[in-house]
């Protein structure tokens, strides 16, 4: 049948389908799909002019071949294409409505002949047994009536045949509604049948499209009987096309991440902690030197990373399996080369239905090179404190010499007193004896002096340990001791803290002895008699936030210098996690600190200076670099502590240093 | 008068103890203090003998008790002992009239030598004290006339010189010149003019 050919779906070209049922009158050719697989309906004969008129041929889209479809993958829309709708032609702008309006148009015309003609065959079905019956029955009353007749008079002889021809005529009526009845179940039947075989034609397709094999080709269709199928089948197809384009957007962004994630050397990871598989981006594997082959399970990736690291690596990743919803940790890793690569993680946990952890998505990225700066800058941070300690100690060099010098002359002049006893006779030994215990006694205390000056020259970094705060103070009162009698100092010592913090004792005496400098510095020559108070007192955690709030400079007091000196390396993976089921960051909780003042009765300090002395290079002394305060607050921030300036109610200036306390608080 | 002795103030005990053990060993009598304050305090600036004191200490320095010491007129010899050779404060204390300027830790010998010469020096000086102090209470036997003669013969006028610029004769001012020579026991007016010039020349000593 010429006007039933279909020229195809996707199938090969000419393939064509043959409706032995439909008018060629009616046939509805269907384009193929479009350049960007749009179906476009067009009722091409002279029937089909009255419902949908042809538009102009130039007018319509000459209808594309498959490899003009492959020629022009890229455009997903072309320019603006015709379409026909309820018999009109339309521009149609928004593609995806054409082919919905297309499929709408096959639904909203007249319903199909093969319905109608079952109709017509169930209507004559039911009419004609009906009649038949009527018929029946008016039969029997005639008999009835016309034996009565026949036994009673002459003329109904006549009216007897009459009825006899009725008899004739309604009998073959009966045969024909017979005959009707099963032509039109026979009919019904070859209908129901190509309908059913129309459906099942279009069970593959849309089992294919659901499938998941989106990317490849819908199978052919085979011929289909209804307008209702065909426009089934072009929904699927439209699905299908709508899902390869979804599906190449994804693969797309896909591509789109993966070059960023390429470009940034990031490392992507899934861990699926029911099946306990981790799934693993190349780049990762390249990142932890695995094969792109490799399979990897998490106790591979255990043995990569440093074993210094590897217990807090894997507290942070079981912290996943018990609510923490995201972490980020800094690690180092071993290379099976021996190269040392530092590692930033990020960890994202997803939920289950249940609520419960299921997976973890995660990016790694090497910052090897950052955290390589990082210790660069510590080291230079930790060289500049070291040198600035220095540079304090060659001020102080008079008062320490003189230091040493006191227990020097008591040994000299006692050696020389034993020595002249000794001429003496008798020689009186238990003065000698005595003599000789009190030069042990001064040699010891010199002794004493060098080791706290060589700790204080040591470049070495010494472990944070228990240190008691106010012997601290005592201390370090006692070493500069001749400087401050230089300078005319007194200073006084209300000494109530009685706490001891986890520090660098050295680099905490240096923060001491560079506040009573400032302080010496601040009286010079302005008061002979100039007075430093310093006093120490434990804060309980309630306090210590009350004394942050009403406390004077606080806003900027908190220690955000970059150097993070002692305490970076000594914690290398420093895995904060931040959940609701994991307390807040250290540094943030309020704790039992202890505060030490140290004011003195100088000129005092700008309130614009207040905060601006702890800048580096900036000083408001004639002779100075500007260091000290900016290196003491770093130190003191590294301490997680911290150190700013106020002014006393009377004058002069009050520094502030607030330090948390050691586990276990007192001494 | 009793025997010198040497007065020690260092505010390091260690230090004073030793330094105390150390001249006694020499044979000095030894009295230490642990603060210039306690020293001032004491009677000991009137005694004899010599102080030897630390250069810095907290609350009164040493330089800060020379001073007071100066005002009180007090005739002890001052050897300082200083940990670093500050030059400043060495000079300072030597132009207040310091004995002697010693670093920490200090010999034995430069020590004692320098105490000796202290005592010495504080000997002189009491005697020199002793003995102004004699030509002052025989200047101030003079009457105002005796004393106006007295100070035109030292600038060496005549006795008709004198008596013109006092207004009076010659005969009078010979009178009086005989009473101040006979009161200052002197014979001869050179000797008159050595008297008074070591009173005038140094400060009086206080009444102490």
């Amino acid at each position: 049948m010429a006007g039933g050919r279909w020229p195809g779906w996707r199938a090969a070209p000419g393939h064509s389908i043959t409706l032995p049922f439909w008018p060629a009158a009616r046939t509805a050719r269907l384009r193929p799909l479009g350049a960007a697989g749009r179906p476009y309906l067009r009722h091409a004969s002279d029937d089909g002019a009255a419902i949908a008129p042809a538009p102009p041929r130039h007018a319509l889209q000459a209808a594309p071949r498959r490899g003009r479809r492959a020629a022009r993958p890229a455009r997903l829309w072309p320019s603006p294409n015709f379409n026909t709708i309820k018999g009109k032609v339309c521009l149609s702008s928004p593609p995806r409505d054409a082919t919905t309006m297309s499929i709408s148009s096959l639904l909203q015309s007249k319903p199909a002949p093969g319905v109608r003609a079952s109709l017509a065959a169930l209507v004559i079905a039911c009419v004609l047994p009906v009649t038949g019956v009527a018929a029946f029955l008016i039969v029997r009353v005639y008999d009835h009536q016309r034996g009565a007749l026949l036994t009673q008079t002459g003329p109904g002889l006549a009216l007897a045949q009459l009825t006899a021809g009725l008899h004739a005529t309604l009998f073959s009526l009966a045969a024909a509604t017979l005959a009707a009845l099963v032509a039109g179940l026979a009919l019904a039947w070859l209908i129901g049948g190509r309908i059913a075989q129309s459906v099942r034609a279009l069970i593959a397709p849309a089992l294919a499209l659901g499938g998941g094999h989106h990317m490849a080709p819908l199978p052919p269709l085979p011929p289909l009987h209804f307008k209702e199928a065909r426009a089934l089948g072009l929904a699927l197809r439209h699905a299908a096309d709508g899902m390869r384009r979804v599906q190449a957007g994804m693969r797309e962004s896909e591509q789109r991440l993966a070059l960023v994630a390429d470009a940034a050397h990031l490392g992507v990871w899934v861990r699926d902690l029911a099946r306990r598989t981790i799934w693993m981006s190349d780049q990762w594997r390249a990142l932890f030197g695995f094969a792109p082959e490799q399979t990897v399970q998490l106790v591979d990736l255990l043995l990569r990373v440093h074993p210094d690291d590897r217990v807090a690596v894997q507290r942070t990743l079981d912290q996943c399996l018990h609510g923490v919803s995201r972490y980020d940790m800094e690690y180092r890793i071993v290379l099976p080369d021996g190269e040392l690569r530092w590692i930033g993680s990020h960890g994202s946990v997803a939920l289950d239905a249940a609520g419960r952890p299921a997976l973890v998505h995660g990016v790694s990225l090497d910052i090897t090179p950052r955290k390589r700066a990082e210790l660069d800058l510590q080291q230079k941070q930790k060289e500049v404190t070291h040198l600035s300690r220095v540079a304090v100690l060659g001020e102080l060099s008079g008062a320490l010499a003189h230091e040493l010098n006191q227990p020097l002359t008591a040994i000299l002049s006692n050696a020389q007193a034993a020595l002249r006893f000794m001429e003496r006779q008798p020689v009186d030994l238990d003065e000698v004896r005595e003599i000789l215990r009190d030069i042990v006694g001064e040699d010891q205390r010199a002794g004493q002096i060098i080791r706290r000056l060589r700790r204080l020259f040591d470049k070495k970094e010494m472990p944070h340990q228990h240190v008691d705060l106010d012997a601290l103070v005592r201390d370090t009162v006692r070493l500069l001791r001749n400087d401050l009698i230089n300078h005319g100092i007194t200073v006084l010592t209300e000494l109530g803290g009685d706490a001891t913090v986890h520090a660098d004792r050295v680099q905490l005496q240096q923060v001491l002895i560079n506040l009573l400098m400032n302080g010496c510095d601040a009286m010079a020559g302005r008061r002979p008699g100039g007075t430093i108070v310093v006093r120490t007192r434990r804060l309980s955690a309630a306090e210590a936030v009350a004394a942050s709030v009403a406390g004077p400079g606080t806003a900027a007091a908190t220690a955000a210098a970059p150097c993070t000196a002692a305490t970076a390396t000594a914690t290398a993976a420093t895995a904060t996690a931040a959940a609701a089921a994991i307390p807040a960051a250290p540094a943030l909780t309020p704790a039992d600190s202890v505060e030490l003042i140290v004011a003195d009765n100088g000129a005092g300090i700008a309130p614009a200076d207040l905060e601006r002395i702890f800048e580096p290079f900036y000083t408001t002394k004639e002779r100075g670099m500007g260091l000290g305060l900016s290196i003491c607050r770093s130190i003191v921030g590294a301490h997680g502590g911290r150190l700013w300036a106020g002014h006393n109610s009377d004058a002069g200036a009050r520094f502030y240093l607030r330090l948390p306390l050691a586990d276990g608080g007192a001494p | 008068m009793t025997a010198p002795t040497v007065f020690l103030v260092d505010d390091q005990p260690a230090v004073l103890k030793a330094l105390a053990r150390l001249l006694a060993s020499a044979g000095f009598a030894v009295r230490g203090f642990d603060s210039a304050l306690a020293f001032l305090d004491s009677d000991a600036a009137g005694a004899d003998g010599c102080l030897v004191l630390d250069l810095s200490m907290p609350d009164m320095g040493g330089l800060a008790l020379q001073q007071a010491l100066a005002q009180r007129g007090c005739l002890l010899p001052l050897i300082f002992l200083t940990g670093h050779g500050d030059l400043d404060s060495g000079i300072a204390a030597m132009k207040r009239g310091a004995a002697d300027f010693l670093a920490k830790p200090v010999d034995d010998a430069r020590l004692i030598a320098a105490v000796t010469r202290a005592l010495g020096q504080n000997r002189e000086a009491r005697a020199d004290c002793a003995e102004r102090a004699a030509i002052l209470t025989r200047l101030h036997s003079l009457t105002p006339r005796e004393t106006e003669v007295l100070d035109l013969i030292v600038e060496g006028l005549l006795n008709k010189q004198v008596a013109a610029a006092l207004g009076t004769v010659e005969k009078t001012v010979k009178v009086h010149r005989a009473r101040v020579m006979t009161k200052m026991q002197v014979k001869s007016v050179t000797a008159l003019v050595r008297l008074v010039d070591r009173v005038r020349a140094a400060p009086a000593p206080s009444q102490s």
